[in-house]
């Protein structure tokens, strides 16, 4: 069991664009968010000396671990596993994961009647999103 | 190791080096010479050491330490690597004899046992030292030689000749000759220890295999290479351990982990890890801590040693770097970081909550010994690097006292155990003192949180990580009030900066209402207080009704204080707009008095709903206030020139040399606000419709959109707008006109005025015009047919140059001035319509012309007021009543009240068409110059509705007191003739009478037309008798025939001046026969045939009979 936790994107300007939490973590919903913005401290500090879009993992404590990606116009994307989980994705894993959901994220910025910095609602987020927590169960 | 006595040398000192052992046999005494030439030599030289013919990447230093021989250093059948430290590189038998017999008796046995047990071994590295320094000559030096050459003959090159101390080339060839025979032990010794490793590390996928043998074997294997001096290597080969033991740990999820892994997690922590107590002596790990806490620990107590050699080795170099005091410390942090990181993530995927509370203890002081350590290299508060490890550092020491409190509150039978197993190692230090009384006491543990977290915050704020100070402060405040502890509320650094940190979503609300929810409760208004809860309202987009409550409520007060409204942008952190305004097309030419309609769409973002709100679009006319000018847009500006009412691009060059640094008022004509008062602004799109009309004329351009409460406003220049927001407001005044005034009105009765409105434009609403006097005395007749002083017309709303007639009813009050003639006078009504005020001037001609003139009885003075009626309609005046009564304020001091005058007239009078009424009044009072009102109520006749009229006026009255009478009468000269003809001259007899009875002289003269009258007396004396009585004849002649009036008389007193006679002050009288007529005949040439004495003699006795008859 992978133990993935959810799954958000923010702008550059703090405002969060997209979230999605795994079902299963709903009750430590607060403490996951807060695990997350948190995780936005490490990707300002690697953002600016990072050398590719994938930052790595970010910040880890007892229970949550994150990881993000960060793209040419500043939009973060983290991904936050659970720390207990006995299986662990591997760093070209992750990469693609970010990779793919970069993809949805421009997918879903080509939509012409979606207005830059709302939040996102779209089919190519959710698929993804749907199965990430797929391969987590 | 105490930490006081802690210092960089006591540190370096604790690590034991590895000796390279060399045996050595045969003669001692002579070899302890060069023993420590030896030692010294290869201590301090760095040799370079070659693999497979390529050369170490790192020198290599040997610590030779000499032993004698035993059969224990040499290599066995069943040698383990970790033994391999134990044999000796190199085995030395040292001959010192006197001569070749010497050799033969006494030595050559023992080279001969020596060589049978060394050449019974494998791989064992030796040579033979010949010492001749106790040969007497040279050929006995050299006999002993080749003796022994001769026993050795295979192995030429293990033997080494020192025939004397001073002998420097004997003694290089023999240095050079251990040094190959070293190298040569020691790659066979690495060769077979990697080779054991790799066959250690195959294994590791095997349930039996051991990670302890392994690390342990891994380790030593390090500090070999250290205690060679490649401290560089060494520090490799332990990060390379490091990351092989994180590897394992991450991949223990894995199906085909070995089961290995849970011998770590059954490995109970019995010994205290520790880096300064005791720490750093440890050589060799024991067996005991051969679980992952203890094997991090080892690991992180050799690289910090070993850190500390780098940086003294690199001092004593040349090359050493101005920074390497600070990399050495940075390096050491960094370290002591990832072993606590890496025994955490241990915890967590292998679910290790046995170890937690002492996991938990270890990162508590492992973080204070290792600052301990950087802060004798230098301070690392200073360092560019650091702040980020050191916050990442106390946030681990956060964390974990945190994670301990919460633990021990779980499981409090824990408490005791984990007090004894701190205070069960000796010595105790510092750290166990402090988590001992943590652990006792709640109300210690929750002062020793608060200090963590203050140094914390601290080390967060310097390193830029706010969010985690946020994220630790409300774990602390969670911490307190759980257990019912004060929350220290003043650690609370809340200000933009901080809140800039946090995403705008729910869970930030949620987190910042638990965290400052004291803070939320309390009175205070400041900047800071209003920024936070509108910053918990933009995150919950106004969700909150109670907090949006609050907000507004100290928005308030805020605003009652400052006394001015709350600028909402300077309490928002959000970059986005609080309201997006967007404006759609409007009408962009628009006239004054026409109504501008503006469509606004508002999008409100601050998420809850405004009541009450007011909302202005605010236009400026200044050339350097437009909004294309702020931002930048255009080279051109917009000017208008109100004059010529015409409006032009003007280049923004010129314009700069016009420029006016007067600030603009908004409620002067450079200005136009459209403002909506009272309306309700829900979260997102509102529909709003601005209406104005339009006062002013110029250009006007958008400037900016404000949105007001009775608490706060918002101000935003980024109006949206498809055209640019331009406005050019002209002057088209409407048109008030009388259109029958082509002929004169008639003033004192009332007249049907007929006024045109046209409207030049559009007016959809009613409007009101008012119409009122401009010249005194007007009236007009409104709906109650009632006289009043203003008249008020509601008009319906205009189409584009719509005509529209207006009937009023207006009445212009006679008075003296305008009834004194019958001439035209103008007088002038004002109607005010569209804020504008249009001066109407008419003709009047009085509908009677009224004059007056006293005439003066014995004892009486009457007053006669002639009405005539002028030319014009037939309208016949109906005088219903007059008065005369003097005003008391001119009356005599003698007379308080006014008094009333006796008509003498016949009430009503009516007057027709070119008719002549009089009013005659006995005066109540005489005197000069006396004030009387006079009073006419009239009426006209057959007028529908009937109205009534009144005239009202001061009429200034002269009434002397007359003392005498005249009466005078023309008469014929001829004889017999009844009646005057024209050309003939005439009497014309004057009679005087003086009331008093008093004799006087007059001097009476005469004044007529020429062409009437021929005066050919015009001055004749008379003297009053004492009757009273006096008369004479003066002789005119007529000009003309017809009814003519008689001459004036005046009569004034005589004055004798030397003897000429002068007229004096004039005399009043009363004329009886004033304003009387005489017929004239035509002339007639026929003679007098009685002209003489007996004529003269007739007439004056007629004359006297005239006389009686006109005083009878």
């Amino acid at each position: 069991m992978l133990g993935v936790v959810g799954f958000f994107i923010y702008a550059k300007e703090n405002s969060r664009l997209f979230d999605s939490v795994n079902p299963r973590y709903a009750q430590q919903l607060l403490e996951i968010e807060m695990f997350t913005f948190c995780s936005l401290d490490i990707v300002d500090e690697k953002s600016t000396k990072a050398s590719e879009m994938f930052l790595g993992q970010l910040y880890n404590d007892q229970k949550w671990r994150s990881f993000g990606y960060i793209t040419n116009t500043g939009v973060r994307m983290i991904l936050v596993l659970d720390a207990t989980s006995a299986a662990s994705l591997k760093d070209q894993e992750i990469r693609l994961i970010f990779k793919r959901f970069h993809g949805h994220y421009c997918n879903t910025i080509s939509n012409p009647f979606y207005e830059i910095g709302t939040p996102m609602q779209s089919k190519w987020l959710d698929e993804g999103i749907n199965d990430l927590y797929s391969i987590s169960e | 190791m105490d930490r006081d006595l802690l210092d960089i040398n006591g540190l370096s000192k604790s690590f034991q080096k590895n000796s390279v052992i060399i045996s050595h046999a045969g003669v001692d005494q002579s070899f302890s010479v060069y023993q420590h030439a030896l030692v010294s030599y290869f201590s301090r030289n760095s040799l370079v050491w070659k693999i497979n013919n390529k050369p170490f990447p790192h020198r290599l230093t040997f610590p030779l330490k000499f032993v004698s021989y035993e059969d224990k250093l040499c290599f066995g059948p069943q040698i383990s690597p970790t033994e391999i430290t134990k044999i000796a590189f190199l085995h030395v038998f040292n001959i010192n004899v006197t001569s070749a017999d010497d050799y033969r008796a006494n030595v050559r046995h023992n080279v001969s046992d020596w060589f049978a047990k060394l050449n019974s071994k494998s791989d064992v590295q030796w040579i033979i030292v010949i010492n001749t320094n106790r040969a007497k000559d040279r050929k006995t030096k050299n006999s002993i030689v080749e003796k022994i050459k001769s026993d050795f003959a295979k192995y030429p090159n293990r033997l080494f000749d020192l025939p004397d101390t001073s002998d420097q080339a004997a003694f290089v060839t023999v240095v050079q000759g251990i040094q190959q025979f070293l190298f040569q032990h020691l790659t066979l010794v690495m060769e077979i220890w990697d080779k054991s490793l790799k066959n250690q590390y195959e294994r590791k996928k095997q349930h039996t295999w051991e990670p302890f043998a392994y690390f342990s074997s891994m380790t030593e294997y390090a500090r070999l290479y250290w205690s060679f001096g490649a401290i560089e290597y060494a520090m490799s080969i332990f990060d390379d351990l490091e990351k092989l033991l994180h590897e394992f740990v991450l991949r223990s999820g894995e199906p085909e982990s070995p089961k290995w892994l849970a011998q770590l997690l059954n490995t109970k922590i019995d010994d205290r890890p520790t880096l300064i107590s005791g720490g750093f002596s440890v050589q060799r790990i024991s067996k005991s801590e051969a679980h992952y806490l203890g094997m991090r620990n080892y690991l992180l107590c050799q690289q910090i040693i070993m850190s500390i050699h780098l940086y003294q080795q690199k001092m004593k170099s040349n090359d050493a770097a101005p920074s390497l005091r600070s990399d050495c410390a940075v390096g050491i942090m960094q370290r002591a970081l990832i072993t606590i990181e890496a025994v955490k993530e241990f915890n967590n995927l292998m679910n290790n909550k046995r170890d937690i509370p002492l996991t938990c203890c270890w990162t508590w002081w492992t973080v204070s010994e290792s600052l301990s350590i950087c802060q004798l290299l230098c301070d690392v508060s200073h360092l560019n690097v650091a702040p980020v490890i050191l916050s990442r550092l106390h946030l681990a020491r956060f964390d974990a006292l945190f994670v301990l409190a919460k633990q021990l509150k779980l499981n409090p039978e824990d408490s005791e155990t984990l007090g004894k197993w701190l205070l069960s190692i000796k010595p105790i230090s510092l750290e166990s003192k402090v988590l001992s009384s943590a652990i006792k006491s709640n109300e210690q543990m929750c002062t020793e949180m608060e200090k963590v977290h203050d140094v914390c915050v601290g080390s967060l704020n310097h390193a830029n990580r706010h969010r985690f100070v946020w994220n630790i402060t409300y774990k602390l405040f969670n911490y307190l009030r759980s257990s019912n502890s004060k929350c220290p509320l003043q650690k609370l650094s809340i200000n933009r900066q901080m809140l800039k940190t946090l995403p705008i979503q729910a869970s930030t609300a949620q987190m910042l209402k638990s965290l400052c929810s004291e803070l939320l409760e309390s009175d205070s208004t400041t900047d800071e207080m209003l920024t936070l809860i509108f910053f918990i309202v933009q995150c919950e987009n106004g969700k909150d009704e109670k907090i949006v409550e609050n907000l507004m409520e100290k928005m308030r007060k805020r605003a009652e204080i400052d006394g001015k409204l709350v600028d909402l942008q300077s309490i928002s952190l959000a970059e986005i707009d609080l309201f997006n305004v967007q404006i759609d097309n409007f009408e962009a030419v628009q006239t004054t008095d026409s109504i501008l309609e503006i469509r606004a769409l508002i999008d409100s973002k601050i998420g809850f709903s405004l009541e009450n709100a007011k909302i202005e679009l605010i236009f400026s006319g200044a050339t350097t206030s437009s909004i294309a000018q702020q931002a930048n847009l255009s080279v051109l500006s917009l000017q208008h020139e109100k004059k010529e009412n015409i409006c032009r691009l003007v280049s923004e060059f010129k314009l700069k040399s016009q420029q006016s640094a007067q600030p603009i008022d908004e409620n002067g004509p450079l200005s136009l606000k459209i403002a909506l008062n009272a309306q309700n602004l829900a979260p997102g799109n509102n529909q709003l419709e601005f209406r104005t009309d339009i006062s002013k004329i110029g250009c006007f351009v958008l400037e900016k959109c404000t949105i007001s409460t009775e608490s706060f406003k918002f101000a935003t220049c980024d109006v949206l707008a498809r055209r640019p927001p331009a406005l050019y407001c002209i002057s088209t005044p409407h048109s008030v006109t009388v259109i029958n005034d082509s002929q004169h009105f008639y003033a004192g009765v009332m007249q049907n005025l007929e006024i045109e409105v046209e409207a030049r434009c559009d007016i959809p609403r009613e409007t009101l015009l008012t119409v009122e006097p401009s010249s005194p005395n007007f009236q007009f007749l409104n709906e109650s047919f009632v006289w009043a002083n203003n008249l008020q017309i509601t008009l319906q709303p205009f189409d584009s140059m719509e005509k529209r007639r207006l009937h009023v009813k207006v009445w212009l009050k006679i008075d003296s001035t305008i009834c004194e003639s019958a001439a035209v006078q103008k007088r002038s009504i004002l109607v005010k319509w569209m804020d504008r005020r249009y001066n109407l001037s008419l003709q009047f001609v009085p509908v009677m012309v009224i004059n007056s003139k006293t005439s003066m009885l014995t004892t009486d003075i009457l007053l006669e007021v002639e009405l005539n009626r002028a030319a014009g309609p037939n309208i016949t005046t109906v005088i219903e009543s007059a008065s005369l009564t003097t005003d008391p304020l001119h009356a005599d001091s003698k007379f308080s009240e006014s008094l009333t005058a006796t008509p003498l007239s016949q009430f009503p009078i009516e007057g027709d068409l070119l008719s002549i009424a009089n009013l005659i009044w006995k005066l109540p009072t005489k005197g000069s110059l006396v004030k009387h009102r006079l009073h006419l109520d009239y009426t006209v006749k057959q007028q529908d509705p009937p109205l009534k009229y009144t005239f009202d006026d001061i009429v200034e009255l002269t009434v002397p007191d007359v003392q005498f009478e005249i009466c005078t009468q023309v008469l014929s000269q001829q004889p017999g003739a009844q009646l005057c003809r024209a050309t003939s001259p005439c009497h014309f007899v004057i009679s005087i009478r003086f009331l008093k009875e008093m004799s006087c002289s007059l001097l009476v003269v005469l004044d007529a037309d020429d062409r009437m009258w021929t005066l050919v007396e015009r001055t004749k004396m008379v003297t009053i008798k004492d009757s009273g009585l006096g008369q004479l004849a003066l002789t005119i002649i007529p000009v003309v025939a017809g009814y003519l009036p008689f001459p004036n008389v005046s009569i004034y007193e005589c004055q004798l001046v030397s003897e000429a006679v002068i007229p004096g002050n004039d005399i009043l009288f009363f004329n009886r026969s004033a304003g009387k007529q005489i017929r004239v005949l035509s002339p007639n040439n026929s003679d007098n045939n009685n002209f003489g004495k007996q004529d003269v003699v007739r007439g004056s006795n007629r004359i006297k009979k005239t006389i009686e008859k006109l005083f009878d």
